[in-house]
């Protein structure tokens, strides 16, 4: 896998199983700005620009850039230290779902099940990701407006 | 005289902008979406409320299996404002849905089911309507769907397959509806003039098949052997890590190959008019005879879809919608004759899976239009049943 995927992977399969604290969030985040200051420093350092630094230092950019990545996921993930649900059902749900939506999981449904499993899975998908818009009112729309 | 001339030049230039003012008055709002698929997508927002059982209720009612009752039209009253955003967007010739094809296979697609279901909703509205009496208004909605099932479009197979079964939902429904409003010249002769009309807007499977081709042959590459792998092994870690071990340049160039020849070949078959048994033939060739043992073999094979039924449901398809040409010409006979016709007119449109004219059988009721050819994939002959409203 390329270096880029790995991490998108990595931050996909990865974020939602670790248990963060703040220590531990500010402890990568100052990793990972000390990473980019020696990144920045390197830059400035060297001649021939960003593509001489890429090309010399890409896992140590790519390393950066990794834990750049993940601290902010954790950092966004802070206050859900313990999940709201334990099981980690509705995170299964909403994966199972969206891989649904996908091309290549429609079309493999066809493959294997003709229109008939398309038809499953078209109903399937709809009813996993029914949208809840009306069921909000103009109160809940407008709260955090005006402090209300 | 430099007076009358500066008098002179005010003037001119005080006419000129009142007549540009007058000429060309701003609007004070923006305009309509001039792209179907914005509307579509509003519509979709707005059947939200309705559940599990309520969907099949309004399903039923579309399929023709059920009466619309007073519980499904409260259910299709729900749905007004996606039915008005539908008949809005079928206005709109420009339809873009937004896919991010530069994902390939892992694009996302989550207005497919909402198509789906805005179908059902679109057609029990439209039997809603001919239950009341208002066949026109009825026949409008059918007119509608397959506007709607050319704006869902024929970038994907999958988009190409979910528009042919959103025609055929209109068509059915028409189909039921026709014989209902069977002594109304008038709106006979309408919807003959309206349904040509709408048959201007065909799709085909080329298209998407050339979309796939692109893709699958941009899958087949040593730098996408993870997600090439994920695919063929259906998510399996060992089978993947298995796929991703044995692959090499050598085996994919091979597997482009044979998929881009078995494509094209499909895509000649498609492009040349020849009768359905033989482009079903040739079709079924292409998707089959691959090597399970021969990895280059195996792979192009998994993504060759069954390209003789996608045939199959293009020739339905257009079948399904001459047999109601036909049978809205021998309903015009019956307008204006008083009766049914004893054999078919001539120059009526054709059974696709023959080429020849349908066989044409009074019944009771009214009549029969019956293909001469089968369905190949089936084994079955499809007859399509009119009545009148006695």
């Amino acid at each position: 896998m390329r270096p880029k995927e790995n991490i998108e992977e990595f931050v996909k399969i990865r974020k939602p199983h670790v248990t963060t604290s703040r220590e531990m969030d500010k402890r990568t985040l100052n990793d990972s700005f000390a990473a980019m200051e020696q990144a920045i420093r390197t830059k400035s350092t060297k001649t021939g620009g960003l593509r001489v630094i890429i090309r010399r230092r890409p896992v140590k950019i790519m390393a950066a850039a990794a834990t750049v990545i993940v601290a902010v996921g954790l950092f966004l993930g802070r206050g859900r230290h313990t999940p709201s649900n334990p099981t980690g059902e509705p995170l299964i749900v909403a994966q199972s779902s969206v891989k649904k939506m996908s091309l290549i999981s429609m079309r493999m449904a066809y493959q294997r099940g003709g229109f008939d499993a398309l038809d499953r899975q078209l109903r399937d998908t709809l009813d996993l990701m029914r949208p809840q818009s009306l069921s909000i009112s103009m109160q809940e729309l407008l709260e955090g407006v005006n402090g209300s | 005289m430099k007076r009358i001339d500066n008098n002179l030049f005010m003037g001119t230039i005080f006419v000129g902008l009142a007549m540009v003012l007058i000429a060309s008055p701003a609007p004070a709002y923006p305009p309509d979406p001039d792209n179907a698929a914005l509307l579509y997508y509003q519509g979709f927002l707005t059947v939200v409320e309705l559940d599990e059982e309520a969907q099949d209720r309004i399903k039923n009612v579309a399929q023709g299996e059920t009466a619309p009752d007073d519980k499904v039209r409260e259910d299709i009253s729900k749905c007004k404002g996606a039915i008005q955003l539908a008949e809005a967007a079928s206005e709109v010739p420009a339809c873009n849905w937004g896919v991010q094809y530069s994902k390939g296979f892992d694009a996302l697609l989550p207005q497919m089911a909402h198509m789906r279901f805005l179908t059902y909703v679109l057609v029990a509205d439209a039997r809603i309507h001919a239950s009341d009496g208002d066949y026109k208004g009825a026949l409008e909605q059918c007119l509608i769907t397959g506007k709607f099932a050319h704006h869902v479009g024929d970038d994907t197979l999958i988009s190409y397959l979910v528009s042919l079964s959103v025609r055929a939902l209109g068509y059915k429904c028409m189909q039921d509806i026709l014989g209902q409003a069977t002594h109304d010249e008038e709106t006979l002769g309408w919807l003959k003039n309206e349904f040509a009309a709408s048959s201007i807007y065909t799709l085909s499977p080329a298209k998407p098949l050339k979309i796939e081709l692109e893709i699958v042959t941009d899958l087949m590459q040593m730098d996408n052997i993870e997600k090439l792998a994920r695919i063929l092994a259906d998510s399996d870690e060992k089978k993947m890590a298995d796929i991703i071990n044995k692959a090499d340049k050598k085996i994919l160039e091979q597997a482009r190959r044979i998929y881009s020849e078995r494509i094209n070949s499909a895509l000649t078959v498609l492009s040349t008019p020849m009768p359905y048994e033989q482009a079903h033939l040739q079709l079924k060739q292409s998707a089959n005879n691959f090597d399970p043992n021969d990895p280059a073999s195996a792979a192009a094979g998994s993504f060759i879809p069954a390209l003789a039924r996608i045939l199959t449901l293009k020739t339905r398809s257009e079948t399904h919608a001459n047999a109601i040409k036909a049978a809205i010409d021998i309903y015009l006979t019956r307008a204006r004759t008083g009766r049914l016709p004893d054999a078919l007119p001539t120059g009526l449109p054709k059974d696709t899976f023959s080429g020849k004219d349908f066989k044409y059988e009074k019944t009771k009721d009214a009549f029969i239009l019956r293909c001469r050819g089968k369905d190949m994939d089936k084994n079955e002959i499809y007859e399509y049943e009119f009545k009148v409203k006695k």
